[in-house]
């Protein structure tokens, strides 16, 4: 049995009187890709801002590469190997696609309490965020500035920071919303290759997606795991068919 | 280096350094020593001005309490001055070290809060500052203090006007030097970074309140800096140098020269004080007293810069170089 890399146990966060994590208990295998899909509203976006520090849970513990961080702040379950990638595409805008990725490549460098040195000319960060550039495809948009990308090239360029400090878990937030039928389909074999190397927590609405890259995957609706599974379990729970698949399932 | 000196910006610049460099020597020649008083008077506004786009221009913190520094920096020279320690050595330090204290402490506070509410608790704070200099009863209150300047032993005389322009336009060019270092430094680019996207950047790992911290202590030291300068150019401490419209002015200048630019806040400094003593005499010879009211002009002039010079007279010389 292989030690999970990120589990929950009995996770609970409410909004005033909605309970929207109610008593999340999930595994995630280090380089397995586990998606977590269920109606808009089940309490997905909530949970990954519980998993990476920006919602103070009410109750339940976070357990990530054998350590408790349920109390940790943000940057240091970074420090530790978590990354994420947001729903609505976070970036900074202003600044070229390499500066993006170069930032990302600082956060893991140690403090950045360093005044003087020209860090636009520092090859340990242009280096490195050159080389995650090109893994995602978009070494050629490197002078770019981050808003003039497309959609799905600030989607690639999210994905790039995040691999910057080779984390050991990503949490990811619909990868492909927005996002075109060819784009997505670069972003399922851009993740595939990636498998083996970082675990995903993967959050979905584009089943063709889920379904083709999952190892497992948690159904969450009104902030309950309703079923947890491999794809083909999921896809035979007759639950989920009736709750949330419908028929995409059929 | 060289190449930028092709550019128009790069000329005017230089043309500009010239000419603040030589300005004892001109005000010499013609006999206008009033005019240095007003430069040096200039050039320490400018090094505030520098200190305040550190955190309002690369941090996108619009602090409203700025000027405390003046009056930190001020008047620590002038409480140890009135009590017989003279030595710029003792003085100046001291003077840095209280500032950078108090802006660790309003910055641990207010760094809290966010946009609107950010600038109202640093104009609160710096307001307590200028209350709490009008109620030292000891050393003046709302009359302020006459000082003694701090004594350099040999090294410099600060009373000689020329000798402590040349001074401040020396440290307003390390402060210059030093915030274009600070921009482009590692530090720089989290401050930039969390200026752009706060939440991406508190993502990728980087605890952002420490890194805003920092530059507000940074740019409080420096604007503490400008505190002393003041009070030696005019051997004077009072409540009115952190009057909270000496910190609006000082955003005025940042905003009007170009925020996050190297020079834009020299600049608008300099534009700044140009307008103010061209436009004052100007309006006093249209109606006697009107010159008082300078800013009805000033206003609308801050506007245009608003609607069509985004960047601030900086942008209007031309595209920067990185």
């Amino acid at each position: 049995m292989v030690e999970p890399l990120l589990s929950t146990q009995a996770l609970v966060k409410r909004f005033g009187g909605l309970l929207a994590t109610d008593n999340v208990s999930l595994e995630v295998r280090p380089g397995e890709i586990h998606a977590l899909i269920g109606p808009n509203g089940a309490g997905k976006t909530t949970l990954i801002g519980q998993l990476t520090g920006t919602l103070a849970s009410d109750s339940g513990t976070i357990h990530f590469a054998g350590r408790d961080v349920t109390r940790l702040p943000t940057h240091t379950r970074v420090r530790l190997g978590l990354a994420r990638s947001f729903q609505i595409t976070s970036v900074l805008r202003e600044f070229s696609a390499l500066d993006n990725v170069a930032l990302a490549v600082q956060a893991h460098q140690g403090h950045s309490f360093r005044f003087l040195a020209d860090a636009g000319r520092d090859e340990r960060l242009r280096g490195p965020a050159r080389e995650r550039l090109d893994a995602v495809g978009l070494g050629a948009r490197a002078d770019t500035h981050a808003a003039a990308l497309s959609h799905g090239e600030q989607r690639q360029l999210e994905i790039a920071m995040a691999l910057a400090g080779e984390p050991k878990l990503l949490l990811l937030d619909e990868p492909m919303a927005g996002m075109s039928v060819e784009e997505s389909q670069r972003m399922v074999t851009l993740l595939r290759g990636l498998k083996g190397r970082h675990g995903m927590l993967l959050i979905e609405h584009d089943m063709d997606a889920v379904f083709a890259l999952a190892d497992r995957i948690t159904v969450l609706v009104y902030g309950r795991v309703l079923a947890s599974g491999t794809p083909d379990e999921i896809r035979a729970h007759p639950e989920v068919r009736q709750a949330y698949l419908g028929e995409e399932a059929a | 280096m060289i190449g930028a000196l092709r550019t128009p910006r790069g000329l005017f610049t230089l043309a500009l350094l010239v000419l603040l460099a030589a300005l004892p020597l001109l005000t010499q020649a013609f006999d206008q020593r009033y005019v240095l008083s007003v430069g040096t008077r200039i050039v320490i506004w400018s090094i505030a001005a520098v200190s305040l786009n550190m955190i309002l221009g690369y941090g996108g913190l619009v602090s409203f309490g700025h000027a405390a520094f003046f009056g930190v920096g001020g008047y620590a020279v002038g409480i140890l001055s009135a009590n017989g320690i003279a030595s710029g050595w003792i003085q100046w330090p001291v003077a840095l070290l209280a500032s950078a204290t108090w802006a660790a402490i309003i910055g641990a506070l207010s760094l809290r809060t966010r946009g609107l509410y950010f600038i109202m608790i640093t104009l609160a704070f710096a307001q307590l500052v200028y209350y709490v200099g009008s109620g030292l009863d000891a050393y003046g209150g709302d009359d302020g203090l006459n000082i003694g300047r701090s004594r350099f032993n040999g090294l410099i005389n600060l009373a000689d006007k020329a000798s402590f322009y040349w001074l401040c336009l020396v440290l307003l060019l390390a402060t210059v030097w030093f915030s274009g270092r600070l921009a482009r430094s590692r530090f720089g680019f989290v401050l930039r970074g969390a200026r752009s996207n706060e939440q991406r950047m508190t993502a990728l790992g980087f605890p952002v309140f420490r890194y805003r911290l920092a530059a507000f202590v940074i740019a409080g030291t420096f604007g503490g800096l400008a505190g002393i300068l003041l009070a030696n150019e005019g051997a004077y401490v009072s409540p009115a140098m952190m009057a909270w419209m000496k910190s609006g002015d000082l955003i005025v200048i940042v905003v009007l020269g170009g925020t996050a630019t190297l020079f834009g806040p020299l600049y608008g400094a300099i534009t700044f004080f140009a307008l103010e003593g061209a436009l004052k005499p100007m309006l006093d010879l249209v109606h006697k007293g009107w010159g008082e009211h300078w800013q009805i002009v000033f206003g609308p002039l801050l506007v245009m810069v608003a609607l069509y010079a985004r960047g601030g007279i900086d942008s209007l010389l031309g595209r920067r170089h990185g």
